[in-house]
């Protein structure tokens, strides 16, 4: 009866809101208004590589050509590449300088092309790099036409949908912010939680409330936008991608409306989170652009709406949707543990020791804490991981080891706080708990990766294991009071681990 | 009923609720008192299960607060200190919604709106009302689902004496339908006014605990005479003579036998030549009570 009475009145009042209803037609109308010119401008794309577009990018890659190739008039056609034709002494000198990020020098077995590491370039340069080895092979029909198959025009059109598609969640998931940090903020939570109704019951109806309105624009927009010429080849599914998405954000929202201090902080904070989740799944769905991180895109739900409209038959990204469901639990359980504090009994912003006081009252046990840890653990660590590869291309390089490291790192370091949060206090506790967080984390990063690691299950046993372990050792340390030595252990011995892999499947 | 063994509230290191334990039959109210911070609405949030006690129990109408924390709820109006209202809503939305919370009520809210003596304003924006209002229509939303039990912390607090009136007769009012009633304030009038028992709190515990007027007999087991002389100047001699102090316009002395003590006064103003205006018996009020019980020592 609470449940349903509470959505019921939830919707109601959104509904109400004739001011808040108003603006979201107004942006539906704009931004379907904005459909057709979005798409004249991806067919005036010239045909070639995508940065091409950009007038910013004329010039960006520089080639010293040396003799004389038919490479030349194909480089020569890309807007994107400046060709510098010299003598190999100049064209060496030149790429010694900087001057040029490569040299293509033309010899009896076709060619062969130099290339140098600089920063900001080293996308285009592997593009570059890539298409001159393509066209040496003779194993592509065009060089640089990124998925010739598909065509630029269709390609942009994709990665057009999943923008469109997912940026109104910003503005579809803003009533649970105002839901829960009004309520707060004037107090009324506390006559609320003084009801038969429970915590979870509140917390879920203003979360449903939310979902649900969120999913009945989500299924007119979809119903718009075909008009526009974005057409789903599997609208069904695109609709429970989108709704996912939408779920996703609305927990995250709710998560941070209940530990900001007021209505403000709550609204910035959460425009925050969409943002970052929104970007890093589009920002992953980008990666399709490339043949070489092609594979990668299969991590974002983005990418299964982008391939949508292009018309590629494609399996629905079960996978990838149990990843979304386990971050969105995780973020459930963190709000309900923030409603069970005693602070927030107090109307006062809890923190975050209190939030897993808030997590044990609801558990009621050491070991499910830690097991629900290891997927807070995890959460966290997607949108730092990606953060890190970027940071890792950009100053230092395509450099594996250096990546792994990092990872490895963020990984050993993100569980390591879970078990500082937990403070075991003894050795087979300190084991328990550690092997508990690991085990979780390591579930979902098997779970997440099964798209793009086409091995058997078997072999996915020995991640979580190592996982286990590793946290397990922390666990000991942190009992120990050996908790920095303990961490390094870890990292070497997940870092051995990954080394190996990479050794094995070179 | 409500009934508390040993209930315990700590946050950390600090005991809020310390070991309280009190007793309210049904159709009876009990105050419960005590300065700032004495734990009042700590004590309350622990009864309507907002908050989980440390240790200690709690039953209301025989029911556990901490097992059958659902079904205490239900049974349990709770008006907290300040209004708690949605102002976007109005009279009559704001109790049809808690009205369908409790899962009943929905048929009382024209008898509630006309027992607070809102029924004219039921279809304006709560945001719209005064403080007053807004408290009158808190208690009707307390009151929705005919507890048997109602538990009000403050429910006078920045009110006017007219709307401070108005809900002390309303609140009288529910104590005759048979209803239990706990009340926290620190307003004594109110407190002497409504309740049939009192327990003074502080520090977290219960300092005292009875009816008001053995409450006030308890402290002025301790009696004082005070006495009121028409020379100003004269008054410091007087007080020094007859071991009292200076209050004001009158001087007050611990009475140690009375008639003695009525004698002393009466031969060191003849002896200074100051003229006696008043010599009075001085009975303790309840504010002298709480003062007494929470301050230690003398009640005046």
């Amino acid at each position: 009866m609470g449940l349903g009475t509470m959505v019921w009145w939830g919707l109601r009042t959104i509904v109400s809101d004739r001011r808040f209803l108003l603006s979201i037609a107004v942006g539906m109308l704009i931004s379907l208004m904005t459909i057709p010119l979005l798409m004249n401008a991806v067919s005036s794309f010239k045909e070639g590589n995508l940065l091409s577009a950009l007038p910013i990018s004329a010039g960006m890659v520089k080639i010293a050509v040396v003799g004389d190739h038919p490479i030349v008039s194909e480089l020569e056609k890309n807007s994107m590449v400046e060709v510098v034709s010299t003598d190999e002494a100049t064209a060496m000198s030149l790429l010694d300088e900087g001057k040029v990020h490569g040299v293509f020098i033309v010899n009896s077995s076709g060619g062969s092309f130099i290339g140098r590491g600089i920063p900001l370039s080293n996308l285009a340069e592997s593009a570059v790099k890539d298409a001159v080895d393509k066209f040496l092979r003779k194993d592509v029909k065009s060089s640089f036409n990124l998925k010739s198959d598909l065509g630029l025009e269709g390609l942009l059109r994709s990665l057009l949908a999943p923008f469109l598609m997912l940026t109104p969640l910003f503005i579809w998931s803003l009533p649970v912010i105002q839901s829960i940090a009004y309520e707060r903020d004037n107090k009324v939570v506390e006559v609320l939680f003084a009801t038969p109704a429970s915590r979870f019951e509140i917390l879920a109806s203003k979360i449903l409330t939310n979902l649900i309105f969120a999913m009945v624009l989500g299924a007119l927009w979809m119903y718009l936008v075909q008009f526009f010429g974005l057409n789903f080849s599997n609208p069904f599914g695109v609709y429970i991608v989108l709704s996912s998405m939408a779920l996703l954000i609305i927990t995250m929202n709710a998560l941070v409306s209940s530990i900001a201090s007021n209505p403000n902080e709550a609204t910035l904070a959460s425009s925050i989170s969409s943002t970052i989740i929104i970007t890093m799944f589009f920002s992953i769905a980008i990666l399709k652009v490339f043949p070489a991180t092609e594979i990668a895109a299969k991590l974002s739900p983005a990418t299964y709406i982008a391939e949508q409209v292009s018309g590629e038959s494609t399996p629905f990204p079960f996978n990838l949707m149990l990843v979304i469901y386990i971050i969105t639990a995780t973020a459930f359980l963190l709000t309900l543990s923030a409603f069970s504090t005693e602070a927030f009994a107090f109307s006062i912003k809890p923190g975050l020791v209190q939030l897993y006081e808030g997590m044990l009252e609801i558990l009621k046990s050491k070991r499910k804490a830690a097991f629900a840890m290891g997927f807070v653990a995890f959460s966290v660590t997607m949108p730092v991981e990606l953060v890190a590869i970027g940071l890792v291309f950009f100053i230092i390089g395509p450099s594996v080891f250096i990546l792994l490291l990092s990872l490895t790192v963020i990984e050993e370091l993100l569980k390591a706080v879970a078990i500082y949060v937990l403070k075991p206090k003894k050795v087979k506790e300190g084991a328990i708990l550690g092997g508990l967080i690991g085990l979780a984390f390591g579930v979902s990063e098997s779970l997440l990766l099964a798209p793009i690691i086409d091995i058997m299950v078997l072999v996915r046993v020995v991640p979580i294991l190592i996982h286990s372990v590793s946290s397990g050792i922390v666990g000991v340390g942190y009992a120990k009071k050996q908790f920095i030595l303990a961490l390094l252990i870890a990292i070497t011995l997940h870092m051995a681990y990954n080394m190996y892999l990479v050794w094995q499947y070179r | 009923m409500i009934e508390t063994f040993e209930l315990t509230k700590k946050f950390g290191e600090f005991t809020a609720v310390d070991r309280v334990s009190i007793s309210v039959k049904g159709g009876e109210i009990l105050g419960v008192v005590g300065p700032n911070g004495a734990g009042k609405s700590t004590l309350v949030k622990m009864l309507c299960t907002i908050l989980a006690p440390t240790s200690g129990t709690a039953t209301i109408m025989g029911l556990d607060i901490a097992k059958d924390s659902q079904k205490v709820r239900s049974i349990v109006g709770y008006l907290p200190e300040e209004p708690r209202v949605y102002d976007y809503m109005t009279a009559e939305e704001f109790l049809t919604f808690f009205a369908d919370v409790y899962g009943n009520g929905r048929q009382r809210i024209p008898e509630l709106l006309e027992f607070v003596g809102l029924s004219e304003h039921a279809k304006r924006k709560i945001g719209e009302y005064s403080k007053g209002m807004k408290h009158r229509i808190s208690l009707a939303r307390a009151l929705i689902h005919d507890p048997p039990v109602l538990i009000l912390d403050e429910p006078t607090m920045g009110l006017d004496p007219a709307s401070s009136r108005d809900v002390r007769e309303r609140v009288k009012e529910m104590r005759k339908g048979g209803k239990t009633i706990l009340v926290c304030t620190h307003y004594m009038d109110e407190a002497d006014f409504l309740c049939d028992k009192l327990a003074v709190i502080n520090k977290g515990r219960i300092a005292a605990i009875g009816k008001p007027e053995e409450l006030k007999a308890k402290v002025a087991k301790q009696r004082y005479l005070t006495v009121v002389i028409k020379e100003d100047a004269l008054m410091r001699k007087l007080a020094d003579e007859i071991g009292g102090e200076i209050d004001g316009r009158r001087i007050i002395v611990r009475v140690k036998g009375l008639n003695s003590t009525v004698a002393k006064v009466h031969s060191a103003s003849k002896k200074l030549n100051a003229t006696i205006l008043s010599v009075k018996t001085l009975e303790p009020s309840l504010d002298d009570v709480f003062v007494a019980v929470t301050k230690g020592g003398r009640w005046v």
